[in-house]
């Protein structure tokens, strides 16, 4: 118990520290760029929860990142089995697929605007075609290194095919097809982000830019604030999510050490 | 010993080509397993036996040569047959349960129902009925070599393949596996064919063992195995008997006599990761 | 606190292969040829294709991109962009890599510093990089210096935290080498820790790049900073929708370039690496 307290305070003192120096620095700041952190805590709880914001901004964001996610998740794990099992199609595809992965997906919004317009379903689009190739790419590869030995024993026992799909090279692959699943959504948030900034009348990324143009800039700090805290809220539920399908993975077993990586 | 020949090998051969070299591994093999024998191969290291096995598994189709079982041509998981893999570590799949594990070769075959009972049966015949929600990498070696067993019986296989199953556990978890493949076949009557490089695991285990040599790989010897179904540590391997074969199958592979067994081919494993 | 985080799976693309692909596998040289002449054709008869059904003012057919491309090449604005962005985003890169790989082999060497930046480390991290344009746009306008700050902000942390990972992965047996030869605190480092971390802190630069890439076209098209992000929402307003898609091709190949480039550096830097020395399989 008293090693959880001391790990707690040795992982806590930072933030504490940071936070502390921000709010008494920013105290008496008459700076207009940087209010003073009171105010913008304030106006956090005014304008989110008390006007609403949240529901009116935050939400239709969510719903966009979430489709447009989902999308990329399905498609692209179920093409990423396809062309994992199928070597040959898959280097023929190569060239073409390694092109398409390095198109940086902010970069088609503008195209997505000509051929779509200016709606929901733009931004769905654009977040799914940018959240798709790291999951395809990680689907394929992880699908590929399957041990050999796990696959004699799905060739020695006669496993059926479904069960060699679903309880054989899907599980393996799991660990890089997580992997590629947290790349792609942070580069859905970003993508959900300026696609918003772009164009849009509600949402999370037009009220912190239209805040900035307006010079309302207390109300900007508090979006930015929101937005950390969904990233950081986000980022969490990916964790616990993929700390469960990957219980049997060496780095999640019991005590476990933990890891650091992107 | 019933007569009659579960697993029927003749003229079979193989050979890899890499990088458009062929090299002929397995010459021209010659062999029987009769019904609810127990047949120990028996030879160097890498003179073969994995790919013998691996043929006999439906792994790798030999280049000549046919293996019948009950006299039908081997197809690939041909229920018959099932296998136990030297590499428990690898064989087992980590993200199921001991007993999803057992189960995995009954799905699409069995009702759900069915196929957890014969698991359940299945990992009490080896001992490991409490520890059915655990998964293999919580159990150590010997228990996971166990589940890899009550995996090879669940489908109730007429013959069970095993590829130097104890080269990798400590010598009492060692004695005690050996011991328990000799009762699971006493007790179920399937045949069994076990490649180990240890020639007194060989002859203790064995009704017969066959000792390969050669490149490309012939059959050495056929030596039949006197000592009867019932068999005992220390009483077996102290028969007289015992030494005299010890020594004719050390000749026969060429191996000095020093009485030691062999250290577990480390460089397996591995070695198969890399092919395939 | 079993807070753990990540598995240690490091991204497809980013890592060299652990194993030489079987040669079963790969076709050989000529049947791979002709298939890859095939996807290309295929790909371009999809392109034509759906231009003739949807239109070549939502899809410009290929001919006229290239069309598009060609006549791009031959004008200075075009080169003056390029180079822009790729200016941009190689100082942000620059900078991030100056701040994070320092911090982060020292934070790593020690359990104490590892720990306590452990939060701030992963909730600035998950912070959306963009969210930080309207505060950069606020403090800098639409300049280079806005874009700049963008990109460090948000490459920073995976070359910190791949440099974390790095030292604390420094194999346990290479430490006690360096105890036993009693080296010093600086050869230890130069001999042992910076070639036993590079592997990590190159797939660190690979990650980073990427997110470099995106964020500099991001600060481009919403915060108006010069350069092919810019043009291209020019272009789009201006409905030459043929040159529009040609500079998304051209963003295209500079991410190709620059994966190349690092792959390839990936390969220089660590031909000891058993991921980069060729195995031979067959035996
Ligand atoms: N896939 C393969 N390709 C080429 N050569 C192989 C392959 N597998 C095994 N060999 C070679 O065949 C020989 C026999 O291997 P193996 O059957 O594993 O022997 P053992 O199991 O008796 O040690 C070895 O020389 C090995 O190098
Ligand atoms: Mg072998």
């Amino acid at each position: 118990m008293s090693s959880y307290v001391g790990r707690l305070t040795l992982e806590l003192w930072l933030p504490v520290v940071l936070v502390a120096l921000w709010w008494f620095a920013s105290m008496n700041s008459t700076s207009a760029f940087f209010p003073p952190l009171r105010r913008i805590v304030q106006d956090t709880v005014d304008v989110w929860f008390i006007q609403g914001h949240i529901s009116s901004d935050v939400l239709p964001s969510l719903t966009n990142l979430l489709f447009g996610y989902a999308i990329a998740l399905t498609v692209g794990v179920a093409l990423g089995l396809l062309l994992g099992l199928m070597p040959r199609l898959y280097d023929a595809l190569e060239p073409e697929l390694e092109f398409l992965r390095a198109v940086p997906a902010v970069a088609i919004l503008p195209v997505a605007i000509i051929a779509i317009g200016l709606g929901d379903d733009m931004r769905i689009t654009v977040i799914a075609f940018g959240s798709f190739w790291p999951i395809l790419v990680n689907t394929v590869a992880g699908i590929r290194s399957t041990d050999p030995v796990v696959k004699d024993v799905a060739t020695a026992f006669g496993l059926r095919p479904a069960t060699r799909l679903f309880s054989v090279r899907l599980p393996s692959a799991a660990p890089q097809i997580l992997a590629g699943a947290r790349t792609a959504l942070s580069i859905a948030v970003v993508l959900i982000l300026v696609s918003e900034m772009s164009g849009a009348f509600r949402g999370l990324g037009n009220f912190v830019l239209a805040a900035q143009r307006n010079f309302a800039i207390t109300d900007m700090w508090s979006g930015m604030i929101i937005l950390g805290m969904l990233g950081y809220l986000v980022n969490i539920i990916f964790r616990v999510v993929e700390s469960q399908i990957l219980r049997w993975h060496p780095a999640y077993r019991e005590g476990a050490k933990w890891v650091t990586s992107q | 010993m019933g007569d009659v020949a579960v697993v029927e090998a003749s003229g079979l051969g193989h050979e890899y080509s890499t990088a458009g070299v062929t090299t002929r591994i397995l010459g021209s093999l010659e062999f029987i397993v009769a019904s609810g024998e127990f047949v120990c191969i028996v030879g160097p290291s890498g003179v073969g036996k994995t790919t013998l096995l691996r043929c006999l598994a439906g792994l790798l189709r030999p280049t000549f040569g046919s293996i019948t079982v009950d006299g039908h041509p081997i197809a690939r998981g041909n229920s018959a047959l099932s296998l136990v893999f030297q590499d428990y570590g690898r064989s087992l799949l980590p993200w199921l349960t001991v007993l999803a594990n057992v189960a995995l070769p009954l799905k699409g075959t069995a009702p759900r129902a069915e196929r957890r009972d014969r698991a359940v049966s299945a990992l009490h015949e080896v001992g490991l009925g409490d520890v059915l929600e655990n998964y293999p990498w919580q159990l150590s070696g010997g228990m996971q070599q166990r589940v890899a067993i009550a995996r090879a019986l669940v489908v109730e296989p007429r013959v069970i393949l095993m590829d130097e199953p104890f080269a990798s556990v400590d010598a009492q978890t060692r004695e005690a596996l050996e011991d328990l493949v000799l009762r699971i076949r006493n007790h179920g009557g399937m045949s069994v064919v076990l490649i180990t490089h240890d020639i007194d695991e060989a002859i203790y285990l064995a009704d017969r063992v066959i000792v390969l040599g050669g490149r490309p790989a012939e059959v050495r010897a056929n030596i039949p195995i006197p000592f009867g179904r019932h068999r005992e540590q220390l009483a077996t391997k102290a028969e007289p008997e015992f030494a005299e074969l010890r020594a004719r199958v050390h000749q026969l592979i060429g191996a000095p006599d020093d009485g030691r067994r062999p250290a577990a081919d480390q460089g397996n494993p591995r070695d198969e990761g890399a092919r395939q | 606190m079993t807070s753990r985080q990540t598995v240690p799976v490091i991204m497809a693309g980013s890592r060299p292969r652990a194993w030489p692909r079987s040669t079963r596998r790969v076709p050989d040289v000529g049947h791979r040829i002709v298939w890859r002449t095939v996807a290309v054709v295929a790909t371009f008869a999809l392109w034509q294709f759906s231009s003739a059904v949807l239109g070549d003012r939502v899809v410009p057919a290929p001919a006229q991109v290239f069309r598009a491309l060609a006549s791009l090449v031959t004008t200075a604005e075009f080169w003056t962009a390029l180079l822009t962005t790729v200016t941009s985003t190689l100082l942000g890169l620059l900078i991030a890599v100056a701040l994070g790989v320092p911090l982060g082999l020292v934070v790593g060497s020690s359990r104490f510093l590892t720990a306590s930046t452990r939060l701030s480390a992963d909730f600035l991290r998950t912070i959306p990089p963009v969210t930080l344009i309207p505060l950069a746009l606020l403090l800098y306008g639409p300049s280079i210096a806005m874009q700049v700050v963008l990109i460090v902000f948000g490459s920073v942390w995976p070359l910190f935290l791949h440099a974390i990972y790095a030292v604390r992965e420094v194999d346990p047996i290479m430490r006690d080498v360096s105890a036993v030869f009693r080296m010093s605190t600086w050869s230890r480092w130069v001999n042992i820790t910076l070639p036993s971390s590079a592997p990590f802190l190159l797939t660190g630069l690979r990650v980073a790049s990427t997110i470099a890439l995106l964020l500099a076209v991001a600060a481009e098209l919403i915060g108006n900073a010069p350069g092919i992000g810019l043009e291209i929402a020019l272009t789009q307003m201006g409905a030459q929708v043929a040159t529009a898609y040609a500079y998304v091709v051209v963003a295209a190949l500079l991410g190709v370039v620059l994966n190349l480039v690092l792959a390839a550096a990936q390969r220089c830097l660590l031909f000891w690496h058993p991921s980069v020395r060729s195995v031979d399989v067959a035996s």
